[in-house]
């Protein structure tokens, strides 16, 4: 412990001994994006709503370095004095004369307006436009779709270009149509199947200049100490040899439910000598939760950060608690009841994280795998907790929970990004899936899934393996990666990111550095050696009072030696 | 997982005994360097007061071998004549054991040979102590084996504690092993007792002033013995029981090493065997009767002694053997036990303390400390220590099948060589 205390000094020291910094290297996402200011204005507090919202700012925020999100209700059309692009998506139409205004207000702005959904018709961009009646497609831009969605039949102006059409059996319905700096999304929901042909329309319909390369990545998922070290190392270091950046989501602590009993990595030399390999060769460490349970589940099968029983955020710190569902707010006499016990449910949701993350960071960083990024367990976290998240990590990897009322509400968005909802954080999302045994095809449909996803200019092509299923699977996989020609690995050493606690900072300033400050207090260390190991801890304390006996008794021994002659001579008297 | 629970728990059995021991030692260390420190002051008190009538019993069944030696040593004893009656207690003796008791009463006044009769006769130990205290009328009663070769001021300095301490209703004196170097077993015995009396008993003594009274050795105050009704014949270690029922009376029973006896141990395995089984199977026998009633005892501390006995004979055993399964399942198929190096360690610790707290006791008794004897120590480790788990087994294999079958105990007196079996002891 000590001496890599020292080893990471020594790099701190080197790198500050540098004459010139080259902290200017910036990430190779930012600096793609565009400079237009976007406002993404919706309308509609239902959760589906929420969720198309989220996944439209994801991806405008991969696209623009500047995307607000604003409710219709708090919209003001002095938020657009700056702003080059505004995106209203609604469902429904309006009917209140006050909202309604808001919006005809907006045929004043002359900049880019984008409608997305039936409620978007309201707009006064669209007074030459015919909405007609609703109608199903089964097939967009010669796709078929799994499940039929609903769209109007629209008369556009002539001079209209469609981008992407919808067929039923008989007819043909412009689904993606862009007239000038107006267009048109005539969709109820973009974040489904559909968003490949949504997301690629939007270079059009702002006339983004298309990016070149698809970055990628692949992690190794599910790294507990439970895990077999030899397929780690396997997986791991076919990866390194064949030049991908390993990124390996590791879950320090092993809970097992029948017992409760924990087993950390600090356990398995083994695979903490695995891990030491592969971080030696240069693979990136995510942390994966602490223990990948909330409840009694097992490590890599429960979710950590969302009460998947009574499918609610995190209620109480200890998991064995019975599970009790949040109330409503109909069961408090006022409002401001209800408030309140919400607001207790988030401090205990808050406190939670904060441990489990701390735990985390602390546990991997001192056994010498700082983390660089976060993945949550099975991507299930509230709003509440990306915020809490984002106060330790700046970069998150998997897909994006987007409701506080139900985990199913996922999002996988296509760019590197930035929405509102991680508070600062940088998604690195997960678009194609797993090597899945329990599909009958599992590597055709990764590849299906990378065709989707290829379809889409500068979409990240990111995906996981577990290691348990040895290299079969993985050498498959990777040859159909290493097939795309503009696939462009993302080394995250070359991006800038931090990960702290009161104790920790681990910073990767984006010049393939990762700079590690250990300061945890031996007592925080202890504690936790304590929580996971206390019976080991007695018994090291045993070992201690044993030695120290032993110590004394041989004192003992010989002082009596030391006294014997004369006790002989006293006996004799 | 089942297998690290098993582990875990015979982790905690065996450390709770080893702890305990260690804290014994320390104790009996203690008791080492301050038992003698009152003697000086006791020695004025006797001087001054008007000594107690003594009588010391020496039951005896077919002793010829050895009553000779073990009445010339009691004819030397230090103590005045006219308060000292010597008896020699003769139970349903068939050889020249009385014959020899005679020829000493004739010399010597205060030696006096009695024959069990009636009830009494060829009943055991406690029967023919319980028939000398009838026929007896001294304040103290000492009791000595009838193999034992006490030294001259043993008898002087058990009634020394009695008068000193008015609390303690029975004084313990030390036993030494007169036959220590005849063959590798009497060795190991020798190191064996001197360990015990160091540690357990001297140990429990300093820390809860309690010592068992073992078979021989001691001395009681008639009173008490009349109050308590004599010694119980049911009892296969009357020892253990009479400890207890003194403890109830609310005395202390004080370990007095000033006193000092000689006494013959088993030179053969066989012998060994039969006579440990016995006190196994008293101790145990002893253990579940008041493990029952054990909430009911007067004194709480006898309850703690109960209980270290418990673990003594049954959980420390199971924890050993428990381990050992392990241990030995373990060589032939991984159990995935998640304790790492830490049971190694402690298994080294374990070991050295074993060392440690003999050499401790060894180095208080003269000349045992030698290479000789920590060569033997370290063999003891792993010969007859461990011979100690067969013999428990067998003994509580022995004792379920009597309560099962629900027999009376026996007393099933041990065949003799030119060695006799020692008195009681726990071990």
């Amino acid at each position: 412990m000590i001496y890599r205390k020292h080893l990471w000094l020594l790099v701190i020291i080197i790198f500050f001994l540098q004459p010139t910094t080259i902290l200017s290297l910036e990430s190779n996402f930012s600096d793609q994006r565009d400079e237009r200011k976007v406002s993404l204005i919706y309308y509609g507090l239902d959760q589906e709503t929420a969720a198309n919202v989220h996944f439209l700012d994801s991806i405008l925020s991969g696209l623009f370095e500047e995307v607000e999100v604003i409710e219709l209700k708090q919209f003001e059309l002095g938020h657009l004095d700056h702003q080059d692009i505004v995106i209203y998506y609604s469902v429904h139409q309006l009917s209140q004369q006050a909202d309604i205004q808001k919006i005809q207000n907006l045929r004043t702005f002359t900049g880019f307006v984008l409608g997305i959904g039936p409620g978007a018709t309201d707009l006064p961009q669209y007074e030459q436009w015919s909405f007609l009646s609703e109608n199903k497609v089964h097939k967009i831009e010669e796709k078929y779709l799994d499940f039929p969605v609903t769209v109007l039949n629209i008369d556009i102006p002539n001079e209209a270009e469609v981008i992407a059409y919808g067929e039923s059996l008989d007819i043909q319905v412009p689904i993606i149509i862009k007239d000038g700096r107006t267009s048109f999304i005539n969709l109820d929901s973009v974040r489904t199947e559909v968003k490949f042909s949504v997301t690629r329309s939007l270079y059009q319909i702002f006339d983004l200049p298309t990016p070149a390369f698809h970055p990628a990545y692949l992690r190794l998922e599910d790294i507990s100490p439970v895990a077999d070290p030899d397929l780690v190392l396997e997986t791991g270091m076919f990866l390194i040899e064949k030049g991908i950046p390993v990124y390996l989501a590791v879950i320090p602590v092993y809970l097992n439910p029948e017992t409760g009993e924990e087993i950390t990595i600090e356990d398995t030399p083994e695979l903490k000598k695995v891990l030491e390999h592969l971080v030696n060769n240069g693979a990136y460490i995510i942390s994966h939760g602490y223990t990948h349970t909330y409840r009694y589940s097992e490590t890599g099968e429960g979710f950590e950060f969302w009460d998947s029983v009574a499918n609610q955020p995190i209620t109480t710190l200890n998991q064995y608690d019975p599970v009790e569902e949040i109330k409503q707010p109909s069961e408090f006499a006022n409002l401001q009841e209800y408030e309140t016990y919400i607001h207790s449910l988030k401090q205990v949701e808050t406190e939670y994280t904060q441990l489990k993350l701390t735990n985390s960071i602390h546990s991997l960083t001192k056994w010498g795998f700082p983390p660089v990024a976060f993945e949550a367990p099975h991507y299930t976290m509230s709003s509440n907790g990306y915020k809490i998240t984002s106060e330790y990590f700046s970069a998150l990897f998997g897909q994006l929970q987007v409701s506080d009322q139900d985990w199913r509400v996922m999002i996988s968005p296509l760019f590197i990004s930035q929405p509102s909802i991680l508070d600062g954080m940088t998604l690195y999302p997960e678009t194609i899936g797993f090597v899945d045994l329990e599909s009958s095809n599992p590597i055709e449909d990764i590849e299906n899934a990378i065709q989707d996803v290829t379809s889409v200019p500068g979409a990240v092509i990111g995906g996981f393996y577990h290691p348990y299923l040895g290299l079969e699977y993985l050498e498959e996989l990777v040859h159909l990666l290493e097939q795309i020609p503009n696939l462009q690995w993302i080394e995250l050493n070359q991006t800038k990111q931090h990960v702290e606690t009161e104790f920790v900072q681990i910073s990767l300033p984006g010049d393939g550095q990762i700079q590690v400050i250990e300061n945890i207090p031996w007592q925080i260390q202890w504690k936790n050696t304590w929580k996971n190991n206390s019976f080991e801890v007695v018994l090291w304390g045993v070992v201690i009072l044993t030695t120290l006996f032993v110590l004394l008794f041989t004192l003992y021994i010989f002082t009596m030696r030391f006294h014997y002659r004369k006790r002989l001579f006293k006996e004799r008297l | 997982m089942m297998a690290n629970y098993l582990f875990y728990t015979s982790l905690i059995v065996i450390w709770i005994m080893l702890l305990y021991h260690m804290f014994l030692a320390q104790g009996g260390y203690r008791h080492f360097r301050n038992f003698d420190k009152v003697i000086p002051s006791w020695e004025r008190e006797m001087a001054k007061i008007d000594l107690p009538t003594v009588n010391v019993f020496i039951p005896a069944h077919n002793e010829e071998v050895v009553i000779r030696q073990t009445l010339k040593a009691m004819a030397r004893l230090h103590y005045p004549k006219d308060k000292l009656q010597i008896i020699l207690i003769c139970d349903n003796c068939s050889d020249r054991t009385k014959e020899i008791g005679d020829e000493f009463a004739a010399n010597y006044p205060f030696i006096r040979v009695i024959e069990t009769k009636g009830v009494y006769k060829g009943k055991g130990k406690s029967s023919a102590l319980n028939y000398a205290l009838k026929q007896s009328n001294g304040e103290v009663i000492a009791v000595y084996d009838a193999d034992n070769t006490p030294e001259r001021k043993a008898v002087w300095h058990l009634v020394m504690g009695l008068v000193n301490d008015q609390k303690a209703g029975a004084i313990v004196g030390k036993f030494r092993v007169i036959n220590a170097a005849r063959t590798w077993l009497t060795k190991f015995i020798n190191i064996e007792t001197i360990t015990f009396q160091w540690m357990a008993q001297a140990g429990r003594f300093r820390w809860f002033r309690i010592t068992t009274i073992p078979g021989t050795n001691f001395a009681i105050r008639r009173k008490i013995m009349e109050k308590l009704g004599g010694w119980d014949t049911s009892a296969l270690t009357e020892d253990t029981e009479l400890t207890i029922r003194v403890y109830s009376l609310g005395y202390h029973i004080r370990f007095f090493p000033a006193a000092i006896t000689w006494e013959q141990e088993p030179e053969t395995l066989h012998v060994w065997w039969r006579q440990r089984t016995r006190w196994a199977r008293g101790n145990q026998y002893v253990v579940l009767k008041f493990l029952g009633r054990m909430f009911s005892l007067r004194s709480k501390k006898m309850m703690f002694d109960i209980i270290y006995f418990f673990f003594t004979y049954f959980l420390f055993f199971f924890g050993v053997i428990l381990s050992n399964i392990l241990f030995i399942v373990n060589l032939f198929y991984d159990l995935n036990l998640s304790i790492g190096n830490v049971a190694l360690i402690l298994w080294a610790m374990a070991f050295l303390l074993f060392l440690t707290e003999i050499m401790i006791t060894l180095s208080i008794e003269k000349n045992q400390l030698t290479i000789k004897n920590m060569l033997y120590v370290v063999l003891m480790y792993f010969t007859y220590s461990q011979m100690w788990i067969a013999l428990v087994i067998y003994a509580l294999i022995l004792e379920t099948k009597r309560m099962i079958k629900k027999e009376e105990n026996v007393w099933y007196k041990t065949e003799r060589f030119s060695v006799k079996e020692k008195g009681d002891k726990v071990s």
